[in-house]
């Protein structure tokens, strides 16, 4: 827990707390984007707001600390991997989130040469099990916070940033 | 004193009836006849003047103007056809039978509806069923409705499944060739079926897929749930046909005067459009194929 407190202070300094606000807008424009394109235009979500803002803040954390992790470390994953996960969960996001009638976008399966009933079968599971798919999302998205965040506080990760004695 | 010891047989117990929640109230009863002439006599002024106020942008609501695909029209006995594909579980089917209803009044009457819900569990959108669709069985498909008309054949289908706790519950359009009652509806639900394949790319389902003479609506061509559409802050859920019954939206319909009511007619008339463009010249029309928004709306309802 010290640690994660030490990742969180070291990265978010004024200069990446206005990165993260700024990457907020973007990832939420990508939810409601996938959305709408799924649902006649509409940008309307089955899920409280309150859990869209979950996911869309903890995936803009992500990406925060895998810039973070490009400009100041040498010698780890995230830079790939948180970015990859947290982008990644906002489009499985925002393809599972729409309202009416399922998750078109995955219909999309039948390209890959699934049968239609088989992709049809797929979207009824995605749209029944929207809500705990979308918690994990979330959980899994902090999870990947706290894990980066204990890495980038470790001697092997962590580079100390210009003018602080380390 | 009794005793009671041993295995003694309990009494026989019929199994309660599971209480229809509040918010299904009066699922599956037919409407009265008063409500029936709600939707099929109401005056081609309403059409009219939902059309112009669709024209002139007037309406908050989305609509999908310019989405109809040209297709060859299934025809019966001389006739073409409406052919319309929809599921229990499927918001955007209740939210579209409003629609579909007071257009096709405009051809011709229904002699019998029924007051029903579309759900996915959370949302209890207040709709009508064609026929008597089971909303407790796992799965099926209702086939028909009570509805006749000198101009048009309606094929209406609903996928059935529970509408009580509610889940998804789509199948492809071949599920309806497979599941048809005889050989009409099944030649009709091949059809749909060869229209998927041809303008779907196949991966249509039950979530609204409609033929309406030589067009084919993948999709509702209105969203109406309220006076505006869902947005990210106000979902489904929170407006107004997810939180009405039957009752309430025939008043607004009858008297209409709010978004909602006008946006219902105006939803309708583009179905009316699709349907009058797709008589041969010369033939016999209904009169609301004359109302001047009807008219100009023909021009604007297809792709291309």
């Amino acid at each position: 827990m010290d640690r994660f407190s030490r990742g969180l202070r070291d990265i978010y300094s004024p200069k990446y707390i206005l990165l993260n606000l700024a990457l907020l807008p973007v990832y939420f424009v990508v939810f409601f984007a996938l959305i709408a394109y799924q649902n006649d235009g509409i940008p309307s979500s089955v899920f409280p707001f309150y859990w869209i803002a979950g996911l869309v803040l903890t995936s803009s954390m992500l990406a925060t600390i895998a810039i973070y992790s490009i400009r100041n470390t040498t010698n780890n994953k995230a830079r790939l991997s948180a970015s990859t996960w947290g982008t990644a969960a906002a489009v499985v996001g925002g393809v599972i989130g729409g309202c009416g009638c399922g998750a078109p976008l995955v219909l999309n399966v039948v390209a890959i040469g699934v049968s239609a009933g088989e992709a049809i079968a797929l979207n009824n599971f995605l749209t029944n099990y929207q809500e705990p798919i979308f918690l994990t999302l979330i959980i899994v998205n902090i999870g990947m916070i706290v894990y980066y965040l204990n890495k980038l506080s470790t001697p092997t990760c962590k580079v100390p940033m210009l003018g602080k004695p380390h | 004193m009794l005793a009671c010891s041993g295995a003694a047989p309990a009494p026989a117990q019929h199994a309660p009836t599971p209480a229809v929640p509040p918010e299904f109230a009066g699922i599956g009863q037919p409407f009265t006849a008063a409500q029936l002439t709600i939707i099929n006599k109401e005056p081609l002024s309403n059409y009219q003047q939902a059309g112009d106020m669709l024209l002139q942008k007037q309406l908050a609501n989305p609509f999908k103007l310019g989405s109809a695909i040209s297709y060859q029209p299934y025809v019966v006995n001389g006739k073409p056809s409406v052919i319309l594909i929809e599921a229990i579980s499927c918001d955007d089917c209740g939210q579209s039978r409003w629609q579909n209803a007071l257009a096709l009044a405009t051809f011709g009457s229904f002699s019998g509806l029924y007051k029903g819900y579309a759900s996915t569990g959370d949302f209890h959108v207040a709709t009508i069923y064609w026929g008597k669709d089971d909303y407790t069985m796992a799965e099926g498909a209702t086939f028909g409705s009570a509805y006749s008309s000198k101009y048009i054949n309606l094929y209406a289908v609903d996928g059935d499944s529970p509408v009580i706790d509610a889940k998804a519950h789509f199948v492809p359009i071949s599920y309806f060739v497979d599941h048809a009652p005889d050989a009409n509806w099944r030649a009709a639900m091949q059809f749909m079926d060869n229209a998927n394949h041809t303008v779907a790319g196949g991966k249509a389902k039950n979530s609204v897929f409609q033929s309406w003479g030589s067009f084919i609506w993948n999709g509702a061509d209105a969203k109406v749930f309220g006076d505006s559409p869902p947005t990210p802050l106000n979902n489904i859920g929170t407006l107004p046909l997810a939180n009405e019954n039957q009752d309430a939206v025939l008043a607004q319909l009858k008297k209409p005067h709010s978004q909602f009511a006008w946006s219902e007619y105006a939803a309708a008339d583009i179905y009316i459009a699709t349907l009058c463009r797709s008589f041969a010249s010369g033939a016999s029309t209904p009169p609301v194929c004359a109302l001047p928004a009807i008219v100009t709306l023909e021009g604007q309802v297809a792709k291309g």
